[in-house]
């Protein structure tokens, strides 16, 4: 079986001599200007464990020394090297199109936790309410309760959009989603010039100190993950 | 924060983990990760930020992996 990393532009370039999972050497199997970066595996089935899941992150992150980088989803595995051919072949428009949407970039991750939920719960807290003796006094409770919630997202979304704001200034392009859990206010990943990392870090050190109340924590750089769109959907 | 203080490299191991399993191109190869790999990953790494909701996100993604991503 033939494991694929990424899809690379610059195929004619070595790759790096680092070693793919199962330690076997990562090669590439050039099409026209870009190639997929791959290694042989003697397994039908990659076993996602963490070991396995880093040495797929640190080939591609290796690729993007010398590469425009298009990282491919953990696990993907095809039969032989014509297989893999026909893929780059039939997609190489939109290969080509995402490798130049993210040359020279790199991702950055965001999680913004709340320091303090407790001040901000964004669920019902059922021991606020009355003990349901009267269906009207119950029902206004909950009203009450829920409006009362309604606020305090606002005000979660609102300082959603005050942290994300900046960073996406120093971004190409974002994504974002607020409130996954009640404590996990943002997560986000943003697309950064390579150059830009240090300023990003920078701001996100001063957003900390301007809003004790949360924790921003920034992880990467990655390869471009969250910003290729690329599917066999056709 | 109660009674979760994250360590760094727990917050680390999750963003490698939402991007390496649930996005990146998705090509015609076969995907060899199963629901409950995907499960049986989350839950094993007791990750404080595991939210139902992620991992209801990573079922579907391993269920239906030919899909638009990154968008």
């Amino acid at each position: 079986m033939i494991y694929v990393y990424a899809i690379i532009d610059r195929p004619t370039i070595p790759v790096p001599d680092i070693p793919g999972l199962e330690g076997t050497a990562l090669d590439t199997l050039p099409y026209r200007d870009i190639g997929a970066v791959v290694s042989l595996s003697t397994m039908s089935k990659v076993p996602p464990i963490e070991a396995n899941l880093w040495q797929h992150e640190t080939a591609v992150e290796a690729l993007m020394t010398d590469h425009s980088v298009l990282p491919v989803r953990f696990g993907t595995m095809f039969p032989d090297e014509a297989a893999v051919q026909a893929e780059l072949s039939t997609h190489y428009t939109e290969f080509t199109a995402g490798l130049k949407r993210v040359r020279g970039y790199v991702e950055l991750g965001l999680r913004v936790l709340w320091d303090n939920d407790s001040d901000l719960p964004l669920t019902p807290d059922q021991q606020l309410l009355p003990s349901p003796g009267s269906g009207r006094a119950y029902m206004l409770a909950r009203l009450e309760e829920e409006c009362k919630l309604q606020v305090r997202r606002e005000r979660a979304n609102a300082l959603a959009e005050d942290i994300h704001t900046p960073l996406a200034r120093l971004a190409a392009e974002t994504t974002r989603q607020t409130l996954i859990t009640p404590r996990l206010l943002l997560t986000a990943a943003y697309l950064v010039k390579r150059e830009q990392v240090a300023a990003f870090r920078q701001e996100v050190e001063m957003l900390n100190s301007t809003y004790p109340r949360v924790r921003l924590l920034c992880t990467g750089p990655w390869p471009p993950f969250s910003f290729v769109a690329v599917t066999d959907e056709q | 924060m109660s009674q979760s203080v994250l360590k760094e490299k727990e917050v680390t191991l999750l963003d490698l983990l939402d991007r390496i399993l649930d996005k990146g191109v998705v090509l015609r190869g076969d995907i060899t990760i199963s629901v409950v790999d995907v499960d049986l990953i989350y839950v094993g790494l007791k990750l404080l930020l595991t939210s139902v909701e992620t991992v209801e996100r990573m079922r579907v993604a391993a269920q239906s992996p030919v899909r638009m991503e990154g968008r």
